[in-house]
Protein backbone atom coordinates (compact mmCIF):
# COMPACT_ATOMS: atom_id res chain seq x y z
CA UNK A 1 0.00 0.00 0.00
CA UNK A 2 1.58 3.68 -1.32
CA UNK A 3 0.56 6.64 -2.04
CA UNK A 4 -2.49 6.99 -4.99
CA UNK A 5 -3.68 9.37 -7.08
CA UNK A 6 -6.64 9.47 -9.08
CA UNK A 7 -7.75 11.45 -12.21
CA UNK A 8 -10.78 11.63 -14.13
CA UNK A 9 -9.00 11.16 -17.63
CA UNK A 10 -10.23 13.95 -20.39
CA UNK A 11 -12.28 12.76 -23.61
CA UNK A 12 -11.59 14.49 -26.89
CA UNK A 13 -14.45 16.14 -27.92
CA UNK A 14 -15.46 13.97 -31.17
CA UNK A 15 -14.09 10.45 -29.56
CA UNK A 16 -15.79 7.68 -27.81
CA UNK A 17 -14.77 6.34 -24.45
CA UNK A 18 -14.20 2.78 -25.71
CA UNK A 19 -11.65 4.06 -28.40
CA UNK A 20 -10.00 6.51 -26.11
CA UNK A 21 -9.46 3.94 -23.22
CA UNK A 22 -7.79 1.19 -26.03
CA UNK A 23 -5.67 4.58 -26.70
CA UNK A 24 -4.49 4.70 -23.06
CA UNK A 25 -3.90 1.40 -22.75
CA UNK A 26 -1.53 1.32 -25.79
CA UNK A 27 0.66 3.80 -24.52
CA UNK A 28 0.77 2.58 -20.63
CA UNK A 29 1.75 -0.74 -22.08
CA UNK A 30 4.61 0.96 -24.34
CA UNK A 31 5.88 1.85 -20.68
CA UNK A 32 6.31 -1.20 -19.88
CA UNK A 33 3.58 -2.19 -17.55
CA UNK A 34 1.83 -5.33 -17.42
CA UNK A 35 -1.76 -6.55 -17.35
CA UNK A 36 -2.44 -7.95 -13.63
CA UNK A 37 -6.12 -7.97 -14.12
CA UNK A 38 -9.27 -6.35 -13.44
CA UNK A 39 -10.54 -3.73 -10.21
CA UNK A 40 -13.49 -2.19 -10.44
CA UNK A 41 -14.69 0.79 -7.33
CA UNK A 42 -18.17 1.00 -6.88
CA UNK A 43 -20.06 3.90 -4.63
CA UNK A 44 -23.38 3.84 -3.84
CA UNK A 45 -25.12 6.80 -1.84
CA UNK A 46 -27.19 7.13 1.12
CA UNK A 47 -29.17 10.58 2.27
CA UNK A 48 -30.68 10.95 5.69
CA UNK A 49 -34.58 10.12 5.87
CA UNK A 50 -36.99 13.34 6.48
CA UNK A 51 -34.06 15.63 6.53
CA UNK A 52 -33.48 18.44 4.35
CA UNK A 53 -30.35 19.17 2.92
CA UNK A 54 -28.76 16.16 4.59
CA UNK A 55 -25.29 15.39 3.99
CA UNK A 56 -24.85 12.32 1.37
CA UNK A 57 -23.15 9.17 2.62
CA UNK A 58 -21.08 7.55 0.19
CA UNK A 59 -20.43 3.98 0.59
CA UNK A 60 -17.21 2.40 -1.07
CA UNK A 61 -16.22 -1.03 -2.08
CA UNK A 62 -12.73 -1.77 -4.27
CA UNK A 63 -11.43 -4.89 -4.69
CA UNK A 64 -8.37 -3.74 -4.01
CA UNK A 65 -9.78 -4.03 -0.34
CA UNK A 66 -12.04 -6.64 -0.77
CA UNK A 67 -12.85 -7.33 2.99
CA UNK A 68 -13.26 -3.55 3.27
CA UNK A 69 -15.80 -1.35 2.97
CA UNK A 70 -15.23 2.47 3.59
CA UNK A 71 -17.87 5.13 4.39
CA UNK A 72 -17.20 8.71 4.22
CA UNK A 73 -19.14 12.11 3.26
CA UNK A 74 -18.03 14.74 0.91
CA UNK A 75 -16.60 17.45 3.24
CA UNK A 76 -14.44 14.56 4.98
CA UNK A 77 -14.99 12.54 7.93
CA UNK A 78 -15.02 8.73 6.95
CA UNK A 79 -14.44 5.02 8.23
CA UNK A 80 -13.35 2.01 7.18
CA UNK A 81 -15.25 -1.18 8.04
CA UNK A 82 -15.47 -4.58 7.45
CA UNK A 83 -18.05 -6.00 4.78
CA UNK A 84 -21.12 -6.00 6.58
CA UNK A 85 -21.47 -2.19 6.49
CA UNK A 86 -24.26 -2.32 3.85
CA UNK A 87 -26.19 -4.67 5.62
CA UNK A 88 -25.99 -2.92 9.09
CA UNK A 89 -27.63 0.28 6.61
CA UNK A 90 -29.88 -1.95 5.09
CA UNK A 91 -31.41 -2.53 8.70
CA UNK A 92 -31.00 1.38 9.22
CA UNK A 93 -33.77 1.81 6.36
CA UNK A 94 -35.84 4.57 8.92
CA UNK A 95 -32.64 6.97 9.05
CA UNK A 96 -30.20 5.93 6.00
CA UNK A 97 -31.90 5.48 2.98
CA UNK A 98 -29.91 4.66 -0.57
CA UNK A 99 -30.54 7.48 -3.25
CA UNK A 100 -32.28 6.16 -6.41
CA UNK A 101 -29.85 6.24 -9.54
CA UNK A 102 -26.79 6.55 -6.65
CA UNK A 103 -25.06 3.87 -8.02
CA UNK A 104 -22.03 4.78 -9.70
CA UNK A 105 -18.98 2.62 -10.52
CA UNK A 106 -15.40 2.60 -12.10
CA UNK A 107 -14.57 -0.49 -13.73
CA UNK A 108 -11.25 -1.52 -15.89
CA UNK A 109 -8.40 -2.78 -15.90
CA UNK A 110 -5.24 -3.17 -13.85
CA UNK A 111 -1.57 -2.86 -14.91
CA UNK A 112 2.09 -3.25 -13.01
CA UNK A 113 5.51 -1.17 -13.50
CA UNK A 114 7.33 -1.62 -11.41
CA UNK A 115 6.62 -0.76 -8.08
CA UNK A 116 3.98 1.53 -9.83
CA UNK A 117 -0.21 -0.06 -9.81
CA UNK A 118 -2.06 1.62 -12.92
CA UNK A 119 -5.21 1.55 -13.11
CA UNK A 120 -7.86 2.57 -15.96
CA UNK A 121 -11.87 2.54 -14.84
CA UNK A 122 -14.67 3.42 -17.41
CA UNK A 123 -17.22 5.11 -15.30
CA UNK A 124 -20.60 4.37 -15.35
CA UNK A 125 -23.94 5.08 -14.17
CA UNK A 126 -25.85 2.20 -15.13
CA UNK A 127 -26.09 1.57 -18.53
CA UNK A 128 -24.38 4.72 -19.31
CA UNK A 129 -21.07 5.63 -19.93
CA UNK A 130 -19.62 8.99 -18.35
CA UNK A 131 -16.24 9.03 -18.19
CA UNK A 132 -12.50 7.79 -17.89
CA UNK A 133 -10.84 7.13 -14.16
CA UNK A 134 -6.87 6.63 -14.55
CA UNK A 135 -5.48 5.85 -10.53
CA UNK A 136 -1.58 5.74 -10.40
CA UNK A 137 -0.38 4.35 -7.32
CA UNK A 138 3.43 3.97 -5.78
CA UNK A 139 3.37 1.58 -3.63
CA UNK A 140 7.30 2.05 -1.51
CA UNK A 141 6.15 5.18 -0.36
CA UNK A 142 3.91 6.25 2.13
CA UNK A 143 4.25 9.50 2.86
CA UNK A 144 2.70 11.63 -0.11
CA UNK A 145 4.75 14.78 -0.21
CA UNK A 146 7.93 12.73 -0.64
CA UNK A 147 6.93 11.23 -3.80
CA UNK A 148 4.75 13.32 -5.53
CA UNK A 149 7.60 14.33 -8.37
CA UNK A 150 8.14 10.57 -9.12
CA UNK A 151 4.17 10.75 -9.42
CA UNK A 152 4.00 13.01 -11.57
CA UNK A 153 7.07 12.27 -13.56
CA UNK A 154 5.40 8.75 -14.71
CA UNK A 155 1.87 10.53 -15.42
CA UNK A 156 4.27 12.91 -18.16
CA UNK A 157 5.60 10.16 -19.49
CA UNK A 158 2.28 8.92 -21.00
CA UNK A 159 -0.34 11.55 -21.02
CA UNK A 160 2.09 14.12 -21.92
CA UNK A 161 3.88 17.71 -20.79
CA UNK A 162 0.03 19.09 -20.45
CA UNK A 163 -0.15 16.95 -17.25
CA UNK A 164 -1.72 19.22 -14.38
CA UNK A 165 1.18 19.02 -11.95
CA UNK A 166 -0.73 20.59 -8.42
CA UNK A 167 -1.39 18.08 -5.85
CA UNK A 168 -4.97 17.86 -5.54
CA UNK A 169 -5.90 19.36 -2.22
CA UNK A 170 -7.53 15.81 -0.67
CA UNK A 171 -3.59 14.45 -1.09
CA UNK A 172 -2.39 18.06 0.19
CA UNK A 173 -4.09 18.80 3.66
CA UNK A 174 -2.50 14.93 4.72
CA UNK A 175 0.75 15.04 2.26
CA UNK A 176 3.00 14.88 5.70
CA UNK A 177 1.07 11.80 7.00
CA UNK A 178 1.23 8.56 6.49
CA UNK A 179 -0.89 7.78 2.98
CA UNK A 180 -3.64 5.63 4.17
CA UNK A 181 -6.78 3.71 1.59
CA UNK A 182 -9.56 5.88 2.99
CA UNK A 183 -7.70 9.40 0.54
CA UNK A 184 -7.73 7.32 -2.43
CA UNK A 185 -11.70 6.61 -1.82
CA UNK A 186 -12.24 10.23 -0.92
CA UNK A 187 -10.17 11.06 -4.30
CA UNK A 188 -13.05 8.60 -6.07
CA UNK A 189 -16.41 10.13 -3.75
CA UNK A 190 -15.07 13.52 -5.01
CA UNK A 191 -14.28 12.62 -9.11
CA UNK A 192 -17.70 10.52 -8.49
CA UNK A 193 -19.48 14.05 -7.17
CA UNK A 194 -17.67 16.00 -9.86
CA UNK A 195 -19.40 13.46 -12.55
CA UNK A 196 -22.97 13.66 -11.03
CA UNK A 197 -22.75 17.69 -10.94
CA UNK A 198 -21.66 17.62 -14.87
CA UNK A 199 -24.70 15.05 -15.09
CA UNK A 200 -27.13 16.97 -14.06
CA UNK A 201 -25.51 20.32 -15.50
CA UNK A 202 -26.59 18.64 -18.97
CA UNK B 1 45.91 -60.70 -4.30
CA UNK B 2 46.43 -64.79 -3.48
CA UNK B 3 47.79 -64.03 -0.10
CA UNK B 4 45.11 -62.25 1.24
CA UNK B 5 42.12 -65.09 0.14
CA UNK B 6 44.30 -67.21 2.21
CA UNK B 7 44.04 -65.31 5.05
CA UNK B 8 40.53 -64.52 4.90
CA UNK B 9 40.10 -68.24 4.30
CA UNK B 10 42.24 -69.11 6.81
CA UNK B 11 40.20 -66.41 9.47
CA UNK B 12 36.65 -68.04 8.24
CA UNK B 13 37.88 -71.45 9.44
CA UNK B 14 39.05 -70.03 12.56
CA UNK B 15 36.17 -68.23 12.94
CA UNK B 16 33.43 -71.46 12.09
CA UNK B 17 35.82 -73.55 14.91
CA UNK B 18 35.44 -70.48 17.49
CA UNK B 19 31.59 -70.33 17.13
CA UNK B 20 31.50 -74.36 17.60
CA UNK B 21 34.06 -74.47 20.77
CA UNK B 22 31.81 -71.70 22.02
CA UNK B 23 28.68 -73.71 21.91
CA UNK B 24 30.51 -76.51 23.65
CA UNK B 25 31.56 -73.78 26.16
CA UNK B 26 27.79 -72.56 26.55
CA UNK B 27 26.87 -76.50 26.75
CA UNK B 28 29.69 -77.32 29.37
CA UNK B 29 28.40 -74.30 31.74
CA UNK B 30 24.86 -75.19 31.54
CA UNK B 31 25.76 -78.63 32.67
CA UNK B 32 27.48 -76.99 35.81
CA UNK B 33 24.28 -74.70 36.48
CA UNK B 34 21.91 -78.02 36.02
CA UNK B 35 23.85 -79.82 38.59
CA UNK B 36 23.98 -76.74 41.05
CA UNK B 37 20.35 -76.51 40.76
CA UNK B 38 19.35 -79.67 40.80
CA UNK B 39 21.98 -81.52 43.07
CA UNK B 40 23.01 -85.55 42.73
CA UNK B 41 20.63 -87.99 43.68
CA UNK B 42 20.66 -89.87 46.60
CA UNK B 43 22.34 -93.31 46.68
CA UNK B 44 20.11 -96.31 47.83
CA UNK B 45 22.03 -96.92 50.82
CA UNK B 46 21.54 -93.97 53.15
CA UNK B 47 25.09 -94.07 54.34
CA UNK B 48 25.11 -90.49 55.56
CA UNK B 49 25.96 -87.37 54.13
CA UNK B 50 29.26 -87.63 53.45
CA UNK B 51 29.41 -89.87 50.77
CA UNK B 52 26.73 -87.51 48.58
CA UNK B 53 28.73 -84.57 50.00
CA UNK B 54 32.36 -86.65 47.63
CA UNK B 55 30.40 -87.38 44.87
CA UNK B 56 28.58 -84.17 44.57
CA UNK B 57 32.24 -82.32 44.97
CA UNK B 58 33.70 -85.27 42.54
CA UNK B 59 30.55 -84.25 39.59
CA UNK B 60 31.34 -80.57 40.35
CA UNK B 61 35.27 -80.57 39.70
CA UNK B 62 34.27 -82.67 36.95
CA UNK B 63 32.36 -80.55 35.05
CA UNK B 64 34.43 -77.21 35.84
CA UNK B 65 37.50 -79.15 34.17
CA UNK B 66 34.92 -79.73 31.24
CA UNK B 67 34.22 -76.00 31.34
CA UNK B 68 38.15 -74.88 32.00
CA UNK B 69 39.16 -77.22 28.49
CA UNK B 70 36.66 -75.80 26.53
CA UNK B 71 37.67 -72.07 27.54
CA UNK B 72 40.84 -72.69 26.34
CA UNK B 73 40.18 -73.85 23.27
CA UNK B 74 37.78 -70.75 22.17
CA UNK B 75 40.57 -68.82 23.20
CA UNK B 76 43.15 -70.55 21.09
CA UNK B 77 40.89 -70.29 18.14
CA UNK B 78 40.46 -66.19 19.29
CA UNK B 79 44.20 -65.84 19.30
CA UNK B 80 44.97 -67.32 16.06
CA UNK B 81 42.76 -65.07 14.21
CA UNK B 82 44.48 -62.48 12.51
CA UNK B 83 42.91 -59.00 12.64
CA UNK B 84 43.22 -56.84 9.19
CA UNK B 85 44.45 -53.93 10.22
CA UNK B 86 43.21 -51.50 7.42
CA UNK B 87 39.60 -51.68 9.40
CA UNK B 88 41.27 -50.01 12.22
CA UNK B 89 41.85 -47.17 10.71
CA UNK B 90 38.18 -46.55 9.86
CA UNK B 91 37.47 -45.73 13.25
CA UNK B 92 33.70 -45.84 13.91
CA UNK B 93 32.96 -46.64 10.48
CA UNK B 94 34.68 -50.16 10.39
CA UNK B 95 31.65 -51.71 12.62
CA UNK B 96 29.43 -51.17 9.29
CA UNK B 97 30.91 -54.39 8.62
CA UNK B 98 28.63 -55.70 11.03
CA UNK B 99 26.01 -55.22 9.40
CA UNK B 100 23.93 -58.08 8.13
CA UNK B 101 22.02 -56.10 5.78
CA UNK B 102 24.76 -56.08 3.20
CA UNK B 103 22.18 -56.50 0.27
CA UNK B 104 20.45 -53.60 0.62
CA UNK B 105 23.30 -51.05 0.80
CA UNK B 106 26.95 -51.17 0.14
CA UNK B 107 28.16 -48.27 2.45
CA UNK B 108 30.74 -50.01 4.26
CA UNK B 109 32.66 -51.19 0.77
CA UNK B 110 32.27 -47.77 -0.65
CA UNK B 111 33.54 -46.26 2.91
CA UNK B 112 36.45 -48.24 2.04
CA UNK B 113 36.59 -47.98 -1.73
CA UNK B 114 36.38 -43.90 -0.45
CA UNK B 115 39.23 -44.07 1.96
CA UNK B 116 41.46 -46.53 -0.11
CA UNK B 117 41.30 -44.03 -3.20
CA UNK B 118 41.43 -40.99 -0.25
CA UNK B 119 45.06 -42.10 0.37
CA UNK B 120 46.38 -42.88 -3.09
CA UNK B 121 45.38 -39.52 -3.75
CA UNK B 122 47.46 -38.22 -0.64
CA UNK B 123 50.54 -40.26 -1.93
CA UNK B 124 50.33 -38.82 -5.52
CA UNK B 125 50.34 -35.03 -4.21
CA UNK B 126 52.49 -35.58 -1.60
CA UNK B 127 54.95 -37.27 -4.75
CA UNK B 128 53.81 -34.37 -7.09
CA UNK B 129 54.36 -31.30 -5.04
CA UNK B 130 57.89 -32.73 -3.94
CA UNK B 131 58.38 -32.99 -8.09
CA UNK B 132 57.16 -29.39 -8.13
CA UNK B 133 59.10 -27.88 -5.33
CA UNK B 134 61.99 -29.31 -6.98
CA UNK B 135 61.74 -27.48 -10.33
CA UNK B 136 60.92 -23.75 -9.74
CA UNK B 137 59.16 -22.48 -13.10
CA UNK B 138 59.23 -18.79 -13.78
CA UNK B 139 56.17 -17.60 -15.89
CA UNK B 140 57.19 -13.80 -16.04
CA UNK B 141 60.57 -12.02 -17.03
CA UNK B 142 59.80 -9.03 -14.67
CA UNK B 143 61.53 -8.80 -11.19
CA UNK B 144 57.34 -9.04 -10.02
CA UNK B 145 57.52 -6.14 -8.10
CA UNK B 146 53.96 -5.67 -7.84
CA UNK B 147 52.87 -9.36 -6.82
CA UNK B 148 55.59 -8.93 -3.85
CA UNK B 149 54.04 -5.76 -2.88
CA UNK B 150 50.12 -7.41 -3.20
CA UNK B 151 51.65 -10.70 -0.95
CA UNK B 152 53.59 -8.09 1.39
CA UNK B 153 50.16 -6.02 1.95
CA UNK B 154 48.05 -7.20 5.23
CA UNK B 155 45.00 -8.20 5.26
CA UNK B 156 42.41 -5.92 6.65
CA UNK B 157 42.94 -6.51 10.56
CA UNK B 158 40.19 -8.92 12.17
CA UNK B 159 39.03 -7.40 15.09
CA UNK B 160 37.62 -9.98 17.54
CA UNK B 161 37.55 -11.01 21.56
CA UNK B 162 35.76 -7.78 22.22
CA UNK B 163 33.98 -7.15 25.18
CA UNK B 164 30.04 -6.80 25.14
CA UNK B 165 30.18 -4.06 27.15
CA UNK B 166 32.33 -2.31 24.57
CA UNK B 167 30.06 -3.20 21.75
CA UNK B 168 26.51 -1.47 23.82
CA UNK B 169 28.99 1.22 24.35
CA UNK B 170 29.89 1.47 20.48
CA UNK B 171 26.68 1.28 19.48
CA UNK B 172 24.87 3.55 21.97
CA UNK B 173 27.09 6.23 20.74
CA UNK B 174 26.68 5.28 17.31
CA UNK B 175 23.14 5.43 17.40
CA UNK B 176 23.39 9.00 18.82
CA UNK B 177 25.22 10.86 16.02
CA UNK B 178 23.14 10.39 12.63
CA UNK B 179 19.71 12.45 12.93
CA UNK B 180 18.27 10.93 10.26
CA UNK B 181 18.83 7.39 11.69
CA UNK B 182 16.37 5.42 13.95
CA UNK B 183 17.42 2.53 16.30
CA UNK B 184 16.36 -0.17 17.76
CA UNK B 185 17.64 -3.27 18.88
CA UNK B 186 15.40 -6.13 18.00
CA UNK B 187 17.67 -9.39 19.45
CA UNK B 188 20.87 -10.17 21.02
CA UNK B 189 21.97 -13.54 21.35
CA UNK B 190 25.45 -13.67 22.96
CA UNK B 191 27.88 -11.69 20.08
CA UNK B 192 25.22 -11.65 17.82
CA UNK B 193 23.09 -8.25 17.67
CA UNK B 194 19.50 -7.79 15.30
CA UNK B 195 19.30 -4.05 15.10
CA UNK B 196 16.40 -1.99 13.33
CA UNK B 197 17.69 0.88 11.83
CA UNK B 198 14.66 3.40 10.03
CA UNK B 199 16.35 5.88 7.81
CA UNK B 200 14.47 9.04 7.47
CA UNK B 201 10.41 8.17 5.90
CA UNK B 202 12.06 5.79 3.23
CA UNK B 203 12.90 2.45 4.33
CA UNK B 204 13.82 0.24 7.32
CA UNK B 205 16.71 -1.71 7.26
CA UNK B 206 17.78 -5.08 9.39
CA UNK B 207 21.56 -5.70 10.56
CA UNK B 208 23.08 -8.51 11.81
CA UNK B 209 25.58 -7.82 13.45
CA UNK B 210 28.40 -9.95 15.11
CA UNK B 211 30.49 -7.93 17.34
CA UNK B 212 30.71 -5.00 15.50
CA UNK B 213 30.85 -7.23 11.96
CA UNK B 214 28.04 -6.76 9.86
CA UNK B 215 26.99 -9.88 8.75
CA UNK B 216 23.99 -9.42 6.87
CA UNK B 217 21.30 -6.33 5.78
CA UNK B 218 17.62 -6.34 4.48
CA UNK B 219 16.00 -3.34 3.42
CA UNK B 220 12.36 -3.47 3.77
CA UNK B 221 9.39 -0.49 3.09
CA UNK B 222 8.27 1.18 5.87
CA UNK B 223 4.67 -0.77 5.77
CA UNK B 224 6.57 -4.51 5.05
CA UNK B 225 5.96 -6.77 7.94
CA UNK B 226 8.97 -7.72 9.74
CA UNK B 227 8.23 -10.31 11.66
CA UNK B 228 6.28 -13.53 11.25
CA UNK B 229 2.91 -14.65 13.17
CA UNK B 230 4.59 -16.30 15.88
CA UNK B 231 6.91 -12.47 16.99
CA UNK B 232 10.15 -14.02 15.89
CA UNK B 233 11.91 -11.50 13.43
CA UNK B 234 12.03 -12.51 9.57
CA UNK B 235 15.45 -12.23 8.27
CA UNK B 236 15.21 -14.04 5.06
CA UNK B 237 11.85 -12.79 3.25
CA UNK B 238 12.79 -10.23 -0.06
CA UNK B 239 10.54 -7.21 0.17
CA UNK B 240 7.91 -7.11 -2.25
CA UNK B 241 9.05 -3.59 -3.47
CA UNK B 242 11.72 -3.69 -6.38
CA UNK B 243 13.90 -0.51 -5.36
CA UNK B 244 14.38 -2.25 -2.12
CA UNK B 245 15.71 -5.41 -3.37
CA UNK B 246 18.16 -3.27 -5.40
CA UNK B 247 18.91 -1.24 -2.45
CA UNK B 248 19.68 -4.69 -0.28
CA UNK B 249 21.49 -6.06 -2.98
CA UNK B 250 23.80 -2.27 -2.84
CA UNK B 251 23.94 -2.69 0.90
CA UNK B 252 25.43 -5.83 1.30
CA UNK B 253 27.99 -4.29 -1.48
CA UNK B 254 28.57 -1.76 0.70
CA UNK B 255 28.90 -3.89 3.33
CA UNK B 256 31.49 -5.84 1.94
CA UNK B 257 33.31 -2.77 0.72
CA UNK B 258 33.32 -1.00 3.81
CA UNK B 259 34.68 -4.43 5.79
CA UNK B 260 37.41 -4.82 3.55
CA UNK B 261 38.83 -1.12 3.99
CA UNK B 262 41.79 -0.35 6.54
CA UNK B 263 40.17 0.01 9.88
CA UNK B 264 42.20 1.15 12.69
CA UNK B 265 39.59 0.45 15.19
CA UNK B 266 36.52 -1.77 14.87
CA UNK B 267 33.65 0.70 14.58
CA UNK B 268 34.52 2.47 11.98
CA UNK B 269 33.44 -0.03 9.07
CA UNK B 270 29.75 0.42 10.73
CA UNK B 271 30.19 3.71 11.07
CA UNK B 272 30.63 4.31 7.39
CA UNK B 273 28.03 1.86 6.12
CA UNK B 274 25.64 4.27 8.70
CA UNK B 275 26.51 6.93 6.31
CA UNK B 276 25.75 5.73 3.43
CA UNK B 277 22.88 4.62 4.59
CA UNK B 278 21.60 7.86 5.52
CA UNK B 279 22.51 9.37 1.90
CA UNK B 280 18.85 7.81 1.07
CA UNK B 281 16.94 9.87 2.99
CA UNK B 282 15.69 11.44 0.03
CA UNK B 283 15.66 8.50 -2.26
CA UNK B 284 12.24 9.42 -3.06
CA UNK B 285 12.73 13.57 -3.67
CA UNK B 286 16.13 14.06 -5.72
CA UNK B 287 16.21 13.33 -8.96
CA UNK B 288 19.25 11.90 -10.70
CA UNK B 289 22.10 13.77 -10.48
CA UNK B 290 23.54 12.43 -13.94
CA UNK B 291 20.39 12.21 -15.88
CA UNK B 292 18.18 14.93 -13.93
CA UNK B 293 14.97 12.80 -13.69
CA UNK B 294 13.37 10.70 -10.55
CA UNK B 295 12.63 7.54 -12.85
CA UNK B 296 14.30 5.11 -15.19
CA UNK B 297 12.51 2.10 -15.91
CA UNK B 298 10.16 2.35 -13.16
CA UNK B 299 13.05 3.04 -10.35
CA UNK B 300 14.28 6.16 -8.34
CA UNK B 301 17.97 6.54 -8.21
CA UNK B 302 18.78 3.54 -6.18
CA UNK B 303 22.42 3.69 -6.26
CA UNK B 304 24.77 5.68 -4.09
CA UNK B 305 28.49 5.85 -4.91
CA UNK B 306 30.74 4.27 -1.83
CA UNK B 307 32.80 7.54 -1.32
CA UNK B 308 30.65 9.84 -2.18
CA UNK B 309 27.03 8.96 -1.70
CA UNK B 310 25.00 11.39 -4.22
CA UNK B 311 21.82 10.12 -5.92
CA UNK B 312 21.98 7.95 -9.11
CA UNK B 313 20.23 5.51 -11.58
CA UNK B 314 21.68 2.18 -11.69
CA UNK B 315 22.61 2.81 -15.40
CA UNK B 316 23.56 6.38 -14.97
CA UNK B 317 26.30 5.44 -12.80
CA UNK B 318 29.45 6.22 -13.96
Amino acid sequence: MGVAYVSPWKVPAGQNVQQNIEELHNSIEQLGAIKTGLFTVECESYHAVNVANSKTLHLIHSTEYPASRFACFEDGPSIVSDVMLPSFLSKLRSVWQPRKGGRIESKGHRYELGDFVLKTGIISMGPSTKGISLEVEYTPCVYPCDCWGIITELLKGFVGENMVTNMPTLILEKSKEIYTPDITMQQYVELFSNIRKSNLVR
Amino acid sequence: MADTINQAKLTISCIAQAITSTQQLRSTVTNVFNLLCEGVKPDEDHDGRGRDRKKFLQKFQEHLQAVNKDYNEVEKYCNSMIPTPELQVLGPLSHLSLDSNTDKKNTFRDAVQTYEWNQRMHEYAQIASSILLSHQLKRSQSSGGAILAKRRRALPPKFQNMSSQHVENTLQLLARQPADLTFKLIKTLGDTRILQVTVGRVFTVILMLRNLLMEKVLVKGLDEELYYENGTIDLFSESQFECMRRITDHAMTAVLQYSTTHATQPEIPLKYFLLWLQSYKNLFIDPCSICGKHLDGGLPPVWRDFRNPVACHDTCRP
